[in-house]
């Protein structure tokens, strides 16, 4: 790998070039993959994209939309007191007419247009179809009966007004197609604002409100917008100002912000290839990968300037080749984090896994090849100044240490009870996730759902979708007065405001023609008469609720709540009592919230899985990293702190997981382990340098403090930014994140130095590093029968030490228990006689001395080195944690000391016979 | 809704004054209804148009098959019978099939002021007079309703006709015609564009429109004009409605011409008696 980095930083201007090129590449991805005369960032922010499109929920909906049409209506309410007076009912057809003459409209039913068939006295023989407004205006007279008539047209009361609120209703269906795409979202938006001005201007009517899943859709993508160009700027100009303060550089803060431009570049040009668009989820990935990229840039940058690289291209090398590995491992695991939520049901989460994984990986390339070839071509105007803070951070770090060694066992036990804690109220969490509640209270798009929510009784609807396997079966007058039962039930449910059903129009068509029939409206006894009735009555009234053939209906039902808890809770209740229907009959309760609903709720199952896949990545990375079970573990354990700590706190803030949160767990697991194998690796190194835990620990805490702490509060800033969007769940995602990293730091610095001084670990890298020159096993004689990676394993265990010529390694007399084995170089044994220094022997490469010492003897000779000479160096204590680490390995080392022990016991008795 | 009822082929209201006996091919052939070489005026195309209607009529069969939006096909057959009575049509019709509906009886009245509409149920065995709605409704639950039939022949109680010019459908040579209503008339149309035949003064398309754009368009298919009892018509058209999707062909099958249809098929108390 160092080689691929020393020829990436020879070359700098070619790698510049390089980037230069993919980055017009993906602007020309971008450009030539949005639609015609499109914007270059498509936002859908509609229900569907929450969806899962394969599902058995999606299936129903399809069918649901091929018998009745995709069309969702805009529903429209207007006050006016009393309701039933002529002037009111003459505006309400006055704005009716106006609002079906509006482009786009296809139809429109209100009072002025639904025709009341119950007007009828019971002596006469005509049958007056018209509307309501149509009656009044031709029996002025006869208001009260109009009034009377409808309120008793379960066609009319509640659906189209509520005599109580004095509210009338207009159902405004846009032309097939006027809410796909996406400039027709604007045009769903322009129609309800000119519906909405109609209604305003008619004299008589009064405070009008518009709602309609098109128009929330709409608001959500105008708010996702809003909050993207609201985020990532401010996300952008604090981290701007952080790294300019931390460096105090600005071209430094420039080089940095071009390497995330181009990371931004690509994640979009893969978004535009793979036709994403920006939705409440794919919204929040750019302001991560901006945040991502201020973190690998403020590792890179102060390694730069720490190494003081300037234009030298030999310290480059140092400096990179210092950081590289870190940041590739960081680069790994949070890519690892991120592609955890591939898992995840919903779409819109998946591809912010896709989003975000693409700018990692970019961002992780570029951070060790572009970043550093920028620096080095403009290393002459950077500079070489000390870096600001470090003062503060060695203090911090001294004191940070001191009290971690010393706390350490109480720290340990507090971080496993934290996490115990997190992990029971985690029990408590729920799928959860608002629709229009997720917009604050005073916007009009959510004042205006509320309004008709509490005036007509149910802002949103769903359906019941009611399959046959033959036609008119539904007619029957067994089945209707069936679903006819399961309708009365539905309209006691609190969450029902109001429901709308062909079994109802057929009634009203049959008290219609016999007006004569006194009482509650019945069902025709016949199947016959209730063909030859809807044959009469024709299609137009009930298209929507049974097609021409009644094999198929729809029972829309207006909801008067938004949470997807309550919604799911609804339709389970409405799914047992429709067991109860003739099994002739399939019934699925379907729409849009419903589905969202449902796959809301698998959010939980799948966040496990999510969660528990990437740990188990991330826990063999730190396994393939560490080389040992028991240091995974560890280094596992300060992760799962901030992970429990963000589950109980959903648990306890009642904070429902919904799209956004869900991608806090596994954003915040790819984080915070990057700062543990920061930490674990620099302590590692420390401690086999310096062969004190305590110092070690300091060591590794000055080093990695300030940027730990840098790149946490540029976490911290970026995601706390998302408490600007307009949407709460982007705010509870930002300030959870944003916390949950807060935690990530605390953990990394008390929790995980206080656990690592308690082990030492070996690194791959270390393992990678270790020369123990050619076949070390057959000329080492301690190291006889071990593979190059055990021999390699053994000697991390050991203190791996290079002496100067001259050095004394061993003093005769001295007592120590230190056993060495000669790598390369050479040794002289010696003692002195007499004032005379006389040499005994000569050890090269494989010797193994100072076993005396290891069994309790004071050292027999002196060893001095003759020229510079590595060797091992190992106690007992070494051993037995080789021992409890690799046991194999401590058996064939201990066997081999037996057998030099034996050899060498064999030969002085030898020499002394 | 299907209040009314009815759904001819305006095709079958016209009537060719010259050849009784021609056959289709004959029609395609015959001189153009207004003297060669006269220069056509609304007035004359009118006339042209309105002389064809004949003062009654009976339809043996009449096929309505109505496709939904999403290809789902119903057929329904009925009779029919027309009389017009001081330049005023009256229509009756009995629905044949399906079996379940066979008997249901309509009976629709041109009246001096207004429309009316009766319906018979035969499973109550009552009729009921019906108001409110009427004329616009589709036929049989098809896109065919009384008033477009009318409008297709530019027959408004009211208003103005245009003569725009001259053109060719189906390589036939047509008048281009606009109907406007007048303002009393109770429609949502505001103009209808009719292409209608020189040979036969027979609407081969027409174009419905309002304020939003065309609403439906109506075709007749020229190779299927034929005659009997020397009534020239179209056995083949079709509605489509724009906004909807949805689109009804009509079929007419052994139309007659006869002297003298009972009175009493036209009469609310028997109307539904007629089958």
């Amino acid at each position: 790998m160092m080689r691929w980095l020393n020829a990436l930083l020879s070359r700098p201007r070619v790698v510049i070039a390089v980037a230069t090129l993919v980055s017009a590449l993906a602007a020309l991805t971008i450009v030539l993959n949005r639609e015609d005369g499109g914007p270059l960032l498509r936002v859908d922010a509609s229900f569907e994209a929450l969806i899962p499109g394969e599902s058995e929920e999606g299936r129903v909906m399809d069918r649901l939309e091929q018998f009745f049409g995709a069309s969702e209506p805009l529903l429209a309410i207007v006050h006016a007191e009393p309701l039933f007076a002529a002037e009111t009912l003459r505006a309400i057809a006055d704005a009716h007419d106006q609002i079906a003459q509006l482009p786009g409209v296809a139809n429109v039913t209100s009072l002025a247009s639904a025709p009341n068939l119950l007007f009828n006295e019971p002596d006469d023989p005509t049958l007056d179809v018209g509307s309501v407004t149509q009656q009044l205006a031709r029996n002025p007279e006869q208001l009260a009966r109009v009034r009377n008539s409808a309120a008793r047209n379960p066609m009319l009361a509640g659906v189209l007004f509520n005599a109580d609120t004095d509210t009338a209703a207009f159902v405004i269906t846009p032309e097939e197609g006027a809410a796909e795409g996406g400039g027709t979202e604007l045009d769903m938006v322009a129609l309800a604002q000119r519906i909405s001005e109609i209604l305003s201007d008619t004299e008589g009517l009064e405070q009008p409100a518009v709602t309609g899943n098109a128009l929330i859709s709409a608001a959500t993508s105008d708010a996702v917008w809003t909050g993207l160009i609201r985020t990532l700027p401010v996300a952008v100009v604090l981290v701007v100002a952080l790294l300019a303060l931390s460096f105090r550089s600005t071209l430094v803060v420039v080089l940095g912000s071009m390497s995330i431009g181009v990371s931004l570049l690509v994640m979009w040009a893969v978004g535009a290839v793979a036709d994403l668009s920006l939705n409440m989820v794919t919204a929040i990935a750019p302001p991560v990968v901006v945040a991502f990229g201020i973190m690998f840039s403020i590792h890179m940058v102060s390694e730069w300037l720490r190494h003081s690289v300037g234009e030298d291209t030999r310290l480059a090398r140092r400096a990179v080749g210092a950081v590289a590995v870190p940041l590739l491992l960081n680069g790994l695991t949070t890519s690892i984090g991120l592609a955890a939520l591939g898992l995840s049901p919903l779409p819109a989460v998946r591809e912010f896994a896709l989003l975000t994984v693409t700018g990692v990986v970019s961002l992780t390339i570029l951070s060790v090849s572009y970043l550093p070839a920028l620096l080095l071509l403009m290393g002459s105007h950077i500079g070489q100044q000390k870096l600001p803070g470090e003062g503060i951070a060695a203090k911090a770090a001294r004191w940070l240490a001191t009290f971690d060694i010393r706390w350490r066992r109480h720290l340990v036990v507090l971080g496993a009870v934290v996490v115990v804690i997190g992990l029971i109220m985690a029990q408590r969490v729920e799928p959860g996730s608002a629709y229009v509640e997720n917009f604050a209270d005073n916007a009009p798009v959510r004042m205006d759902y509320n309004r008709i929510n509490q005036q007509l009784g149910g802002a949103a609807t769903i359906s019941v979708l009611l399959e046959t396997p033959l036609d008119h079966v539904l007619l029957d007058p067994g089945v209707a007065t069936a679903v006819d039962d399961f309708v009365q039930w539905a309209r006691s449910q609190p969450e029902i405001g109001a429901v709308a059903s062909y079994v109802d129009h057929v009634k009203v068509l049959n008290a219609a023609m016999q007006p004569e029939v006194d009482g509650a409206l019945v069902y025709p006894d016949s199947a016959r008469l209730a063909r030859q009735l809807v044959n009469f009555g024709g299609t137009d009234a009930v298209r929507g609720l049974i097609d021409p053939r009644q094999r198929h209906a729809r029972l829309t039902i207006r909801i008067t709540v938004d949470h997807s808890s309550r919604i799911r809770d609804l339709a389970k209740r409405m799914e047992r009592q429709l067991n109860a229907l003739p099994p002739a009959l399939q019934a699925s309760v379907t729409g849009t919230p419903v589905m969202a609903a449902y796959t809301v709720d698998r959010i939980v199952d799948r966040q496990w899985l999510s969660v528990g896949a990437a740990l188990v990545a991330i826990f063999l990375v730190l396994l393939a990293l560490f080389l040992s079970m028991r240091a995974a573990l560890i280094a596992m354990l300060p992760n799962l702190l901030p992970v429990s700590v963000y589950f109980g706190l959903l648990g306890i803030t009642g904070i429902g997981l919904n799209p956004a949160t869900s991608l806090v767990a596994c954003l915040v697991i790819g984080v915070a382990v990057d700062d543990t194998i920061h930490f674990l690796a620099r302590f590692n190194a420390e401690a086999r340098a310096r062969g004190s835990e305590g110092a070690a620990v300091s060591h590794a805490l000055r080093t990695i403090l300030r940027p730990v702490t840098l790149t946490t509060a540029a976490l911290c800033l970026s995601f706390g930014v998302f408490a600007l969007s307009p949407l709460s769940s982007h705010t509870e995602f930002g300030l959870l994140a944003a916390l949950a990293l807060f935690v990530a730091w605390l953990t990394d610095i008390f929790i995980t130095p206080a656990l690592g001084s308690m082990v030492r670990i070996v690194t791959l890298w270390d393992l990678l590093r270790v020369d123990l020159g050619q076949s070390p096993q057959y000329t080492v004689p301690l190291l006889t029968g071990l593979s190059n990676r055990q021999a390699r394993l053994f000697a991390l265990t050991a203190r791996y030490e290079t002496v100067p010529a001259g050095t004394d390694i061993m003093r005769e007399g001295e007592v120590s228990a230190d056993i060495c084995v000669v790598v390369d170089g050479q040794l002289e044994v010696w003692v002195t006689r007499n004032g005379q220094r006389k040499v005994l022997n000569c050890l090269f490469r494989g010797a193994t001395l100072g076993e005396a010492g290891y069994f309790g003897q004071k050292r027999t000779a002196t060893v001095t080195a003759k020229g510079e000479t590595r060797i091992l160096r190992f106690d007992a204590n070494d051993l037995e944690r080789l021992r409890r680490r690799h046991p194999r390995i401590a058996a064939l080392v201990l066997r081999n000391l037996n057998r030099i022990q034996a050899e060498r016991l064999a030969h002085a008795t030898a020499m002394l016979r | 809704m299907a209040w009314v009822i009815c759904a001819v082929a305006p095709a079958a209201f016209t009537a060719e004054t010259a050849a009784p006996d021609a056959s289709a091919a004959a029609v395609a052939e015959a001189p153009p209804a207004t003297a060669a070489g006269a220069e056509a005026t609304a007035e004359t195309v009118m006339s042209c148009m309105r002389a064809n209607v004949p003062q009654q009529l009976r339809l043996r069969e009449l096929v309505v098959r109505t496709e939904e939006a999403d290809g789902d096909v119903r057929t329904l057959r009925a009779r029919m019978y027309v009389m017009r009575e001081e330049g005023r049509a009256m229509v009756t019709m009995h629905v044949e099939s399906p079996s379940e509906v066979r008997g249901t009886s309509y009976l629709w009245r041109e009246l001096e002021t207004r429309d009316e509409t009766f319906v018979f149920i035969p499973e109550l065995n009552r009729v009921r007079r019906v108001i409110g709605s009427g004329a616009d409704s589709g036929v049989m639950d098809s896109e065919f309703s009384m008033r477009d039939l009318q409008q297709v022949q530019g027959s408004f109680s009211s208003g103005v006709q245009h003569y725009l010019g001259e053109g060719t459908v189906e390589g036939r040579n047509v008048w281009k015609m606009r109907f406007e209503p007048g303002e009393a008339e109770p429609t949502s149309y505001t103009h209808v564009l009719a292409d209608v035949d020189q040979m036969r003064c027979v609407t081969l398309r027409a174009d419905f429109v309002d304020e939003k754009g065309v609403v439906k368009h109506f075709s007749a298919q020229a190779e299927s004009l034929t005659e009997s009892d020397g009534i020239a018509y179209a056995r083949h058209v079709r509605m489509d409605n724009r906004r909807s999707g949805r689109k009804s062909f009509a079929e007419i099958t052994q139309l007659e011409a006869p002297d003298d249809l009972p009175r009493r098929i036209f009469l609310p108390n028997a109307f539904y008696l007629g089958r």
